[in-house]
C-alpha cells in the first residue's frame, strides 16, 4: 500500500472516531490516544475501521498502534 | 421504566404518556416522532425520541396497534405522566384493558453495533442489524412491507443496487456528520463511490447553494442546539451531584487488585482476534464488579423514602464521558449474567450510542449501581460521588504495572485500584469490604467470569 493511501485510511478513521478534532493538528509521532483524548473503546474502534478498510490485521498493542506514523508504517508494510 | 404507561378504559385508544426515565426526571421533551398517525406500531417498537436533560432516549410502544394521534408535538416539554399520543390497540374492536407493564422488557437478543439510523418507516431490530451489516442507509430504502415497513428483502435489494435514483450513496456516518455540519448532501456529485466523511468535510469548506435536487425537508426540526444540550446535561449532572453530596453520607474504601492473571488471559484471548471482537480490560473489570454486586446485594439497589430497596437485577451504570465535556451514565442491563464477550459488545454499543446521543429507554432508567473508569487517563484511583438514589459507586483507576510483593518477593505486576463509595445509611464498611474482596477473587479466575 502506498504511504498516502495508508495515511488517508488512518486519518479518516481517527476523524470518524473523534469528529471534534482536526487530525491535521495531531503530532504523527506522538501517541494519538492522549492527543485526541480517546479511551480504550475509541482506540479499538479506530483499529477496527482501519482493519476493515485496509484489509489487514492490526496488532493488539505496541508502537505500531500508538502513533499515526506507526499505524501508517504498519499499513504500508502489510496493506494490500 | 422503559415504556410509557397505558391507561385504557372504555375508550378504544390507550394513552401513551411521557415516561419517567429515572427517579430525578420530572419532565421530558418530545424530540421526534418516528411514526405518524395511522402508522401501525408493534409492542416494543421505538416510536419516539425523548430528551430527558440527561440524554436523548428512544421510547417504545407498550402495545400492538395503530398510532391514533399525536398530542404533543416535537419541541414541547411536558411533565412526566402527560398524555403525548394515543394508540389504538390491535384488538380495539373488542377493547381489552391494556395493563401498564409490570416489568421492563427482556434483554435484547443481540447487541447492536451502530446507532439506529433515523428512519421514516417501521423497521425491526433484525432489519436494522442487516442494514448495518450491509452498510445500507435505511432512510434511503423504500419499504414494501405492511404500512411501508422495510423488510429484509428491501435492505438486501438496496445493498446490491448500484445507486438510488441518481442520488449519491452516503455512508451513515457521513450523513450524521452532514447533519451536524449543516451540509446539504444534494451538493455531492451524483456519481461515484459512496460518499464518506471526507467528502462531507470538503463540502462544508466550500459554501454552495442548494440545488433543485435537494431532498425534502425533514418532518421534524432540531429543537435544541448542541450548546443548549450540553448546558442542560451539565445542569442535570450539577443538580444530581449536589443532591448526592447533600443527602448521602458517603464513605470510601479501596483495594489494589492484582491483574496478572486477567492480563495474561486477555492477551491470549485477543491474540488473533480482529479489533472488532477484542476485549478491553474494562470488560473484565465490569463483569467482576457486576458479579460482586450480585453477591453483596446491600450495595445493589436504591435508597427510596428512607429505606434501602435491593434491586432484583444488576443493572450496571457506566459513566460515559461525552466529547462535549459532559457525562451520562446509562445502564448495562443484567450485566452480571452476560458472558464477557457479550458484555464487551454491549459496552461498545452502549458507549457509542451514548456519545451519538441516542439511548434506549431501558438504558436511561436508573441503574442499580454505577461504575466510573478513568483508566485511560493514567489516574491511580477515583473516589466517586454516588448517583442518587443508588447507594454505591465503584471507581476504577489505571491498569498499570506496579511493584508489589508476591510470596515474599518483590515483583512487578499489572494492578488496578478499585474504590468504592458507599451510602452509609444503606450499608456499612464490612459489606463494602466483602464486595471488593469478591471482585478481587473473581479477577484471579478470569476464565470463569
Amino acid at each position: 500500500m502506498r504511504e498516502d493511501e495508508a495515511r488517508l485510511i488512518v486519518t479518516e478513521a481517527l476523524a470518524e472516531v473523534a469528529p471534534d478534532i482536526d487530525v491535521a493538528d495531531l503530532d504523527p509521532d506522538e501517541p494519538f490516544q492522549e492527543q485526541a483524548d480517546l479511551d480504550s473503546l475509541d482506540l479499538l474502534r479506530v483499529l477496527e475501521l482501519i482493519e476493515v478498510r485496509a484489509g489487514v490485521s492490526m496488532p493488539t498493542d505496541g508502537p505500531a498502534v500508538r502513533t499515526i506514523s506507526g499505524l501508517t508504517t504498519h499499513l504500508v508494510g502489510t496493506g494490500r | 421504566m422503559a415504556r410509557s404507561t397505558a391507561d385504557s378504559t372504555a375508550r378504544s385508544t390507550a394513552d401513551f404518556t411521557m415516561p419517567s426515565l429515572g427517579a430525578d426526571m420530572e419532565a421530558g421533551t418530545v424530540l421526534e416522532w418516528l411514526v405518524h398517525p395511522g402508522d401501525p406500531v408493534r409492542r416494543g417498537q421505538t416510536i419516539a425520541v425523548i430528551d430527558t436533560a440527561k440524554a436523548a432516549v428512544e421510547i417504545e410502544s407498550f402495545v400492538d396497534g395503530v398510532l391514533d394521534d399525536v398530542v404533543v408535538e416535537p419541541g414541547t416539554e411536558v411533565p412526566v405522566g402527560t398524555v403525548i399520543a394515543h394508540i389504538r390497540p390491535a384488538a380495539a374492536a373488542a377493547p381489552a384493558p391494556v395493563a401498564p407493564p409490570q416489568h421492563r422488557e427482556e434483554p435484547r437478543a443481540t447487541a447492536r453495533t451502530a446507532p439506529p439510523p433515523k428512519h421514516e418507516h417501521v423497521t425491526s431490530p433484525l432489519v436494522r442489524k442487516l442494514a448495518h451489516d450491509e452498510h445500507v442507509d435505511l432512510t434511503r430504502v423504500h419499504g414494501t412491507g405492511p404500512g411501508g415497513a422495510i423488510t429484509r428483502d428491501d435492505v438486501r435489494q438496496a445493498a446490491h443496487a448500484p445507486s438510488t435514483g441518481g442520488r449519491r450513496a452516503v455512508s451513515p456516518y457521513a450523513r450524521r456528520l452532514a447533519d451536524e455540519l449543516g451540509v446539504d448532501l444534494s451538493r455531492l456529485a451524483p456519481d461515484g463511490p459512496p460518499a464518506r466523511a471526507a467528502d462531507v468535510r470538503d463540502l462544508a469548506r466550500t459554501p454552495g447553494t442548494p440545488t433543485p435536487a435537494r431532498p425534502p425537508a425533514p418532518t421534524t426540526t432540531p429543537t435544541t442546539t448542541p450548546d443548549q444540550a450540553t448546558a442542560r446535561r451539565r445542569e442535570a449532572v450539577a443538580a444530581l451531584m449536589t443532591r448526592s453530596k447533600q443527602e448521602i453520607p458517603h464513605f470510601y474504601l479501596s483495594a489494589t487488585i492484582d491483574l496478572e492473571a486477567a492480563t495474561r488471559w486477555l492477551a491470549t484471548v485477543n491474540a488473533g482476534r480482529p479489533a472488532s471482537t477484542r476485549l478491553v480490560p474494562a470488560a473484565l473489570l465490569l463483569k467482576a464488579a457486576a458479579r460482586a454486586a450480585r453477591e453483596v446485594p446491600h450495595l445493589n439497589g436504591h435508597w427510596v423514602e428512607g429505606a434501602f430497596r435491593a434491586a432484583d437485577r444488576v443493572d450496571l451504570g457506566i459513566a460515559v464521558s461525552l466529547r462535549d465535556g459532559t457525562l451520562v451514565a446509562p445502564a448495562l442491563r443484567s450485566a452480571d449474567e452476560l458472558e464477557v464477550d457479550v458484555l464487551m459488545g454491549r459496552l461498545r454499543d452502549l458507549v457509542q450510542r451514548a456519545r451519538s446521543g441516542r439511548l434506549h429507554g431501558d438504558e436511561a432508567a436508573d441503574p442499580s449501581i454505577t461504575v466510573t473508569s478513568l483508566g485511560d487517563l493514567g489516574v491511580d484511583s477515583v473516589l466517586p460521588v454516588i448517583y442518587p438514589p443508588q447507594v454505591a459507586m465503584l471507581g476504577l483507576g489505571t491498569v498499570a504495572p506496579r511493584p508489589c510483593a508476591v510470596d515474599g518477593m518483590l515483583t512487578v505486576r499489572p494492578v488496578v485500584t478499585a474504590s468504592l463509595a458507599v451510602d452509609h445509611r444503606a450499608s456499612d464498611g464490612h459489606r463494602a469490604a466483602v464486595c471488593l474482596r469478591t471482585m478481587t477473587a473473581l479477577l484471579q479466575r478470569p476464565e470463569d467470569l
